[in-house]
């Protein structure tokens, strides 16, 4: 569109700067699933005793971290280095000698905590996609 | 003329203001709620590591609120733009 002096140029920022509020609730509809697929991850594994390395599972983290152009990504999964849960169950094949068994140290209760908020921040952020798609669909009925 | 029409304080420019105005809100309001829960104390690292260092203080329905007023405004403001843009249509087609 060429520059009429006196004329403000378009406030939008051309079609990037439509599409931007697009991209950020997109963001954060990935990240969130990340998120989801780690607590997924997490409670499949509560019962495995021994992984790769010979010790129980470690509870994986996704960390969430702000993207510098708006919106939100997963910078990461990190291992919880909290220690393992240990259960009294001396008939176990797994027993140490004093018949205790080395647990993941993943609590079901936080595991759900965290689904629940993923799962509402996944459909807050599939809200927004969805306000901002209707505002693009209005704007190019103008 | 053309300024006359187009130019700072008229409709026209007005409500294309208020357009930029609402799209820089909503991207900074799904920002907001895109970061709404990050470092939140459920997803805390059992060992410590890690606090509430996001945004947690973020009120979700405030901002969900926020999305639906924004998206309201800017369909009455897409809407009187194409009423304004027919009516200029119609004095130009209705010159000769």
């Amino acid at each position: 569109m060429a520059n009429i002096p006196g004329v403000p140029k378009p406030p939008f920022g051309g079609v990037r700067g439509l599409m931007r509020p697009l991209s950020i609730p997109l963001s954060g509809l990935t990240a969130y699933r990340q998120r989801m697929e780690t607590i997924a991850t997490n409670i499949a594994n509560i019962d495995t005793i021994t992984g790769p390395n010979g010790t129980p599972y470690r509870r994986q983290v996704a960390l969430m971290e702000q993207r510098l152009n708006g919106g939100v990504r997963v910078a990461g999964v990190q291992e919880d280095q909290s220690a393992f849960l240990m259960e009294y169950d001396p008939g176990h094949p797994a027993a140490d000698e004093l018949g205790y068994v080395m647990l993941p140290n993943v609590d079901m209760h936080v595991e759900v905590a965290d689904m629940m908020i993923t799962q509402r921040m996944f459909e807050a952020n599939a809200t927004v996609f969805e306000a901002a798609k209707n505002m693009l669909r209005r704007a190019l009925d103008i | 003329m053309i300024r006359a029409l187009f130019g700072t304080g008229t409709v026209y420019n007005t409500l294309r203001e208020g357009l930029s105005n609402d799209l820089r809100g909503m991207r900074v309001t799904a920002d907001r709620i895109a970061n709404a829960a990050n470092g939140n104390a459920a997803t805390a690292l059992q060992g410590g590591l890690q606090g509430d260092q996001g945004q947690g203080n973020i009120n979700l329905e405030e901002e969900l609120a926020k999305v639906a007023d924004t998206t309201l405004r800017y369909d009455a403001e897409t809407r009187l733009l194409r009423e304004a843009y027919t009516r200029l249509r119609t004095a130009i087609g209705s010159r000769g």
